[in-house]
């Protein structure tokens, strides 16, 4: 195969096409340079017109690098009453719906994500701890084993205490805390994500 | 030999690509270049841009009527330059309306489409409708005003279609209305049924050209031609590229000058609007305003197919070697007749437009409403409801709406009964105001309530009363000691002889008790019934407050019983109509009076 598409070049002895121009094909003669002027003007033509409809582009296409187009409201959002968390310290997982979630150009309600809460009395006073439910590996839905006690992460089996600290599996750290506040026994959440396999917390 | 050619050898060893390369160029043109033949690169080189930007305009379009507007927006006024790549396609599509139209002239006028090239102009006229049908779909995409009103036309002309008319009307749209179907079906036709016809249409057309060549001008024999025959690249190409430069030129330099291409405010079926179709169906659009009755769909459906008909036919009809346009003038002037024509019908409706004053005023309206959504779109995002729901984004959005149907009527405009309720309501100059001629018609003049005493109180005690009255509707700026003295000379002048004191239970005798007036709280409470004790009492019923100071609980519920059938109030109860929510919006839109 490769051999005779070998010779087929060969045998059309191919030249470019200005060299072509000026002879054959009957074509009244011109001033090669002039035609070497044609050729050069219009190719920088064309990229100068390539360049006006592609240097727009890129931003166009690069708009969405860097910015948070999907967002909502920096505020701390009621996930439960206190009352409706098990006792003993057994984690309720509930979802964080925002009344405003811009994305891009819509607005409404969505649900942002989901917590684990627990109940904690520390001397007497109550106290909720959050947990966010996006493991810190690579961002799956992390559920709670009865049985053992712990935070399981059914994707890559991570494993996590109670307290969301790593006990094993492929995460990188613990699960991520989120700040609560108990109002009128209510308690909000201040939901955040962060940037999932690295050991330290950046938010996203 | 350098290292780039070197790779160029290996790749064209491998593939090939050189010889595609000449083989693309090396196209002889008879009789030698010449800007008459410019048209058909122009129009790939546009067809290309359209693609390009249409690509990249589908990366943030949402087909949906609850998104596409609100996307739409989002590209022209959010995506960093989206306004330009939307506008050049916008333009573009123009661009490709006109060429197609100058590349059917040149051809026409250089008699191409004769033997043996019938079916190059065939098929150029099929892809001139495809344009068409291009405009037509891409025209509704951005579910603006315009696009949802002037696409209703053309769909409601599909339907007066004899016979089969609904069945087309829906097929088209989707169904029995417009709503998601419309613009999904919309979308899919004009980005990928239309250009799968039309990229296979244009494939046939250059493979044409190329089997046919350049149809010279005319007189010219074989020999001279031959003899002044040059190649396409790059003689021809040279020309071609001049005129792409200076279209697309054009196009940049008007895209700059307007600022992207216009977009109406987000389609409203509730809403009426004088749509204007696309500039090159505005000939379809005149010529359909002389036809009345039946003779309407005539023509609008008739109309297209002529000159459709005219168009295949031309080829077969001007038969014969000679191209000479002279000779052949009986043909070329049935063209230039529909030129003609479309130009003048084209003018008229552009002039009717721009001397109808109405019409200036509805699009100058128009315009406004659409940058009022543009520009909350833009702050605040689009609700899921979508489209017109932008507007729900204005501060007390609904409670103006609420106001606008139910208060109105009586607290707005000359013929109102009640007090004037407008930018400055409960500010401190109103109260002053109010308090220096509570009958006056701004006040109480129109109500029929019963007359107040006018505050006699000037100087620093009024000022005084003035900042107590201001202190009730719960405002953060309130001088404290001025209130307090307001508050003195209240409980002293007006509580003594005809407002309720402070914790006196009010008798309903009328004056309303004005601890707490202007709050929220307590407009919502009197909008659902400005009868109770605490506000208007007797005074809201029509010759309630003649009836004397009557204090007996018993005879209270006798003089309800008598004058149950004609009982006539004058400020309505909004209990019912209004719920609470309802109430309270429309009492922090009230409150927010005062600022302005």
């Amino acid at each position: 195969m490769v051999e005779s598409n070998d010779s087929m070049a060969d045998a059309d002895t191919l030249e470019g096409p200005e060299s072509e121009a000026g002879g054959g094909d009957g074509s009244s003669p011109v001033d090669p340079s002039r035609r070497t002027f044609m050729a050069r003007a219009t190719v920088s033509m064309g990229g100068v017109i390539g360049a006006i409809t592609a240097v727009p582009l890129v931003g166009y296409v690069f708009y969405p690098v860097g910015k948070k187009l999907v967002r909502s409201p920096d505020e701390p959002i009621e996930v439960a009453a206190v009352h409706e968390l098990p006792p003993g310290g057994k984690p309720l997982l509930v979802a964080v719906n925002a009344d405003a979630v811009r994305d891009a150009w819509s607005v409404s309600a969505a649900p942002l994500g989901a917590v684990w809460l627990r109940k904690l009395d520390k001397g007497g006073t109550t106290e909720v701890q959050a947990l966010s439910a996006t493991c810190p590996h690579l961002g799956c839905s992390v559920g709670y084993d009865e049985d053992a006690k712990e935070f399981l992460c059914p994707c890559h089996k991570s494993v996590f205490a109670l307290d969301g600290e790593k006990k094993s599996g492929p995460a990188k750290r613990g699960m991520d805390p989120l700040t609560t506040e108990i109002k009128n026994g209510r308690v909000t959440v201040r939901y955040k994500k962060f940037r999932s396999d690295v050991p330290d917390r950046e938010e996203v | 030999m350098g290292r780039l050619e070197q790779g160029l050898d290996w790749l064209d060893d491998r593939t090939g690509y050189r010889r595609v390369i000449d083989v693309a160029l090396t196209e002889p043109v008879a009789g030698g270049a010449s800007f008459a033949y410019v048209f058909g690169s122009v129009l790939t080189f546009v067809l290309l841009l359209q693609m390009t930007t249409g690509i990249f305009l589908a990366m943030y379009y949402s087909p949906s009527s609850t998104d596409a507007w609100a996307s739409v927006a989002n590209i022209q006024d959010g995506v960093t330059m989206g306004w330009f790549v939307r506008g050049l396609h916008a333009y573009g599509a123009s661009a490709m309306v006109i060429l197609a139209g100058l590349h059917m002239l040149q051809t026409a006028a250089y008699g191409a489409y004769k033997k043996p090239r019938e079916m190059s102009w065939i098929v150029g006229v099929l892809m001139f409708g495809l344009l068409m049908a291009f405009a037509l779909t891409g025209y509704l995409l951005p579910w603006d005003q315009t696009g949802y009103w002037a696409t209703r036309v053309a769909t409601g002309i599909a339907g007066s279609t004899p016979v089969v008319g609904q069945q087309v009307q829906q097929a088209l749209q989707g169904g029995n209305e417009y709503g998601n179907l419309t613009l999904t079906r919309f979308y899919s036709i004009h980005v990928f049924i239309l250009p799968a016809l039309l990229i296979g249409l244009v494939v046939i057309h250059i493979a044409l050209f190329r089997r046919h060549g350049v149809t010279p001008k005319w007189g010219q024999s074989k020999q001279q031609l031959e003899r002044t025959t040059q190649p396409f690249w790059p003689d021809q190409m040279f020309r071609d590229m001049i005129a792409i430069a200076v279209v697309f030129a054009a196009m940049v330099g008007l895209n700059l000058w307007t600022h992207g291409a216009g977009l109406e405010g987000p389609a409203d079926p509730g809403s009426s609007f004088d749509a204007r179709p696309e500039w090159y169906f505005r000939p379809l659009f005149q010529a359909l305003k002389y036809f009345h009755g039946p003779m309407e769909r005539v023509v609008a459906l008739g109309l297209p197919v002529v000159v459709g008909g005219v168009l295949f036919a031309l080829p077969f009809v001007d038969r014969g070697d000679d191209h000479n346009p002279k000779t052949r003038i009986k043909y070329l002037s049935v063209l230039g007749l529909g030129v003609v024509v479309a130009g003048a019908l084209t003018a008229v409706s552009f002039l009717a437009d721009s001397n109808d004053a109405r019409y200036q005023k509805a699009v100058a309206q128009a315009h406004q409403r659409a940058q009022l959504a543009r520009r909350l779109a833009n702050e605040h995002g689009v609700p899921a409801a979508g489209g017109v729901a932008v507007f729900t984004q204005v501060p007390h959005y609904e409670a103006k709406q609420l106001f606008a149907k139910h208060c109105a009527s009586c607290h707005q405009g000359d013929a109102r009964k009640g007090p004037e309720f407008g930018p400055g309501y409960n500010s401190r100059p109103w109260i002053r105001a109010f308090l220096l001629n509570p009958n006056g018609k701004r006040f109480f003049g129109l109500s029929g309530f019963g007359k107040m005493k006018p505050v006699k109180e000037r100087g620093d005690k009024l000022d005084a009363l003035v900042e107590f009255v201001y202190a009730q509707t719960g405002p953060a700026d309130v001088k404290g000691d001025l209130a307090a003295a307001g508050a003195k000379i209240y409980e002293n002048k007006c509580a003594a002889t005809c407002h309720p004191a402070k914790g006196e239970e009010p008798d309903g005798s009328g004056p309303p008790d004005l601890y707490g007036r202007g709050s929220a709280d307590y407009l919502v409470d009197l909008i659902a019934d400005p009868g109770q004790k605490r506000y208007f009492g007797k005074l809201n019923i029509v010759g309630g407050d003649k009836s004397g100071d009557d204090d007996d609980d018993d005879d209270d519920d006798d003089d309800t019983k008598k004058v149950k059938k004609k009982v006539q109030i004058r400020m309505p109860r909004f209990g019912r109509k209004l719920n609470d929510d309802q109430r309270r919006q429309l009492a922090e839109y009230l409150r927010s009076l005062r600022r302005n």
